[in-house]
């Protein structure tokens, strides 16, 4: 997921808890109390509660509260059924057969059928919807026959019965039960969307522990109970969303009681927090799984030479950067982040060595260094953080990178265009937990297009694409460790990006709010939010 | 000599125009405690470059290991840094002297370009009257119905890197691409074209008024053709304002760069801007409030400065509308 999706709202669907936080009192043996009302706040109005076209970090977690689908996560990264009863994948891989409850009903009172889901799957992947999720429904057989308009269902989508879901797919591929996880693979109520059409955002039904009660635009959004939800989840009565804060106004709201939770605080917000007695324990830091990294465009000069990519590699101080982000993340030596239950402890790693990129850069031919422009993002503060600190880290070995700073719009029309950026400040949040979201998504090089291209260094490497390519079709967990491992290893010799942090996502939460412990996924659950009476 | 305005005894302009040249503009009290400013903060930005040099002031851009806590938040006052450090360890005080390169660069720049479309407009619309006067003036309100801020938020927003090539696209004509960037010509150009529709319709008036005027007639029938009378016979009689009119707009373009600069659409960083100052200091305005109020209080002491100026300099011109 593109790291922009944080900055318009708050970020989210990232991963891991893992420093631990220093809420107070927050101990399993809690009963979670049922009643009252979420109190939640927004910079900006929420882009959409619809299932097929939210993809914002902040928009995730409540159309979590209102749909909900046939997988989920535990505490951890394991998958696990949520509204199906089981599911089986066939020994080939390619068949997924799912049995639903028959306790799902959806918020007017129609019980959830196979049907539902082949509706929704086709809803995004149908053209019309503009699913930001099409792409990754392509796996199923016949989906992009069904895209192109050759067929009018898709072959691989089956409901052989009302409680049996089929899912076939084009070849085995082993993150496509990831995909039935993400909030894209919600059911929706096809009488009622066909009823909507493009209005169903304001009517949304879903099968989640919520529904919409009333959503003013830019000004309020409110959730109340899904009467038939079943359970147990689902402890506050209702939600109710305030549109139109800024950050410090959400902060004072949160000390006077008002707000339940601040939920992408800034380095600055935090500190305070972090350094007040009384506040300290109101803080909570997840480790994001995302990587923050400058790209470098492997077709353009000088970045076209391996030398001077080593060289910017080492004359990044990320110590230095991580304290210009409060200090709030780890430093970033390999392009898959640590939150992601992976390691690969033999990668090549780029200190901080000046004096070394002053060296690679004189055996590159560049002496005196050279001149460079640097794209960033104008409208995140932190990447603007990062790129003012990259550029005088360049500085000090002679290169001079000129920033440019533009809007999502035109950055990403920019980056992802061949041959237009010969370098920039750009990060990746996972979709799911799997190295594959970072090294197949980002660098392989089969993926490689005019534009759009999520490969911004347009690193074309035949050896690690191979290996990528053997992963994807791998379903054996150990052969694709190692795969990844050897494809992570290619990417740092030949350094088309140079690592800079892996952020924290920083929440305030205020004393009465419990069930706050952050999620290696979701980073955080409304729904398993409690308040004191 | 007897061209010129100053020659026709009776004419109202006259006066003002005596009284407008010369050093006895610095006799009004406004005007030379506003000009005191402005020299103040032209001659900081001017000398800011040998101080560096000196090693008496610090480099604006050079983020200081030391000049950030163990947390990553910027100092306070003192300790080497005289107003602190910002977000990025970089000394505060270095950073509001060079912004005031930025500032008065880019506001005097705009000032003059929106002067010479207001005069150009003003004096073709007031002097030749009839369809034209209408066009250009309809023309003129059109571009007054829209804030100036948003006016220029969105060209600023069209400076986004792309290539502009101004030509079909089978001519192949390259020495006429450009780039669409932001940086300081983009800036004055921009808030230059979007700060003259607030000088025309008073152009326009003085206009109107002095071409019927007896000297104007009298050139006229001697032959003097229009440019001539525009330039010998209108032009001087219309200084006094226009002088007026751009030490406030000066104020309005300082500010205007300021405001832009604040969105994040400015001059880019690393360079100092005033704006830019306030927006990136204002989530530790609590811990480090001078990051915010150091710039704050430059652009308040550059706005107020032209706008005493240019009250000044009313006052001296036209007296009947002294206090």
């Amino acid at each position: 997921m593109k790291p922009w999706l944080t900055f318009f709202a708050a970020g989210l669907l990232l991963g891991t808890v893992l420093t631990p936080t220093s809420r107070g009192g927050e101990t399993a043996s809690m009963i979670p109390r049922r009643g009252g009302v979420l109190h939640l706040a927004s910079p900006s109005d929420i882009r959409s509660l619809d299932p097929a076209i939210a993809f914002d970090s902040f928009s995730i977690p409540l159309v979590r509260l209102l749909f909900r689908g046939l997988l989920g996560y535990d505490d951890a990264t394991g998958l696990v059924v949520d509204q199906a009863k089981d599911w089986n994948i066939s020994a080939d891989g390619r068949t997924y057969t799912f049995h639903l409850r028959p306790d799902i009903r959806f918020a007017h009172g129609r019980v959830v059928e196979a049907a539902d889901y082949v509706f929704a799957f086709e809803r995004i992947l149908s053209p019309q919807t503009g699913s930001p999720g099409q792409t990754y429904f392509l796996d199923i057989l016949g989906a992009q026959e069904f895209v192109d308009g050759k067929a009018p269902h898709v072959t691989g989508l089956r409901a052989p019965d009302k409680s049996t879901l089929v899912i076939e797919l084009k070849e085995p591929t082993f993150t496509f039960r990831y995909v039935l996880a993400m909030v894209f693979a919600s059911p929706v109520p096809r009488e009622v969307v066909q009823q909507y059409g493009t209005d169903f955002q304001y009517h949304l039904i879903g099968s989640g522990p919520y529904q919409l009660a009333e959503w003013r635009r830019g000004i309020s959004c409110r959730l109340q109970r899904n009467p038939y939800y079943p359970g147990p989840d689902g402890f506050v009565d209702g939600v109710e969303i305030m549109i139109g804060c800024d950050d410090t106004v959400m902060t004072m709201m949160l000390e006077r009681g008002e707000l339940d939770q601040v939920p992408m605080a800034s380095p600055a917000q935090a500190t305070q927090f972090k350094r007040d007695p009384r506040l300290r324990s109101w803080l909570t830091r997840v480790d994001s799984p995302e990587t923050d990294y400058l790209f470098m465009n492997t077709e353009m000069k000088p970045f076209d030479d391996v030398r001077v990519r080593r060289a910017v590699n080492y004359a990044i101080d990320r110590g230095r950067l991580l304290k210009l982000a409060g200090g709030f993340g780890t430093e970033a030596y390999g392009v898959v982040p640590p939150s992601i239950p992976w390691s690969n402890p033999g990668r090549p790693r780029y200190e901080f060595d000046p004096e070394k990129a002053r060296t690679l850069l004189r055996e590159a031919g560049y002496p005196d260094g050279f001149k460079t422009e640097m794209w960033c993002l104008a409208d995140a503060p932190i990447y603007m953080r990062l790129a003012e600190g990259v550029q005088q880290d360049l500085r000090q070995v002679g290169i001079q990178a000129e920033l440019r700073p533009a809007n999502f719009t035109a950055f990403d029309a920019k980056v992802t265009t061949r041959h237009q950026a010969p370098c920039g400040i750009w990060g990746w949040f996972q979709d799911y937990p799997d190295p594959s979201d970072f090294l197949d998504v980002l660098l392989n090089g089969e993926r490689i297009t005019d534009t759009e291209c999520n490969n911004e260094s347009f690193y074309n490497s035949p050896e690690v694409d191979r290996f990528l390519d053997a992963a994807a079709r791998s379903l054996d967990p150990d052969d694709r460790t190692r795969m990844f491992r050897q494809a992570e290893n290619l990417v740092m010799q030949d350094a088309p990006w140079a690592l800079l942090i892996h952020e924290q996502t920083l929440a305030l939460y205020h004393p009465r709010v419990h069930g706050t412990d952050p999620h290696p996924v979701w980073l955080w659950r409304y729904e398993r939010m409690w308040l004191d009476p | 000599m007897a061209d010129t305005v100053i020659d026709h005894p009776g004419v109202d302009f006259a006066p003002a125009g005596r009284q407008g040249t010369g050093p006895a503009v610095f006799r009004h009290r406004l005007v030379r405690v506003g000009a005191a400013i402005v020299i103040f903060l032209a001659l900081l930005a001017l000398v800011a470059p040998e101080l560096t040099r000196l090693h008496i002031l610090k480099e604006p851009i050079q983020q200081d290991q030391k000049g950030l806590d163990a947390d990553g938040m910027p100092l306070p006052a003192g300790g080497g840094y005289l107003l602190g450090t910002d977000n990025l360890g970089r000394d505060v005080l270095s950073r509001v002297i060079y912004g005031a390169r930025v500032s008065l660069t880019i506001g005097t720049a705009a000032m003059l370009l929106a002067v010479f479309l207001g005069l150009a407009v003003g004096l073709t619309a007031g002097f030749y009257g009839g369809k034209l006067d209408l066009g250009l003036m309809r023309f003129t309100e059109i571009n007054l119905s829209i804030p100036a801020i948003l006016l220029a938020i969105a060209f600023a927003g069209l400076m986004d890197g792309r290539q502009i090539h101004p030509y079909p696209a089978a001519w192949h004509w390259h020495f006429l691409d450009f780039q669409l960037q932001r940086g300081m010509v983009s800036l004055f150009l921009i808030i230059g074209f979007v700060c003259w529709p607030g000088m025309v319709r008073v152009i326009r008036a003085q206009v109107l008024a002095l071409k019927e005027r007896d000297f104007v007639q009298a050139a006229r029938a001697l032959g003097a053709s229009d440019a001539r009378i525009i330039w010998r016979h209108i032009l001087p009689n219309i200084l006094p304002t226009v002088i007026v009119l751009a030490a406030v707009n000066t104020a309005n373009t300082i500010l205007l760069e300021a405001g832009l600069s604040y969105l994040g659409i400015g001059v880019p960083p690393p360079a100092p801007t005033w704006g830019g100052m306030i927006a990136d200091g204002q989530p530790y305005f609590v811990s480090a409030p001078l990051i915010v109020i150091a710039p704050g209080v430059a652009i308040v002491l550059a706005v107020l400065a032209f706008n005493l100026i240019g009250r000044g300099l009313q006052e001296t011109f036209d007296p009947h509308q002294t206090r």
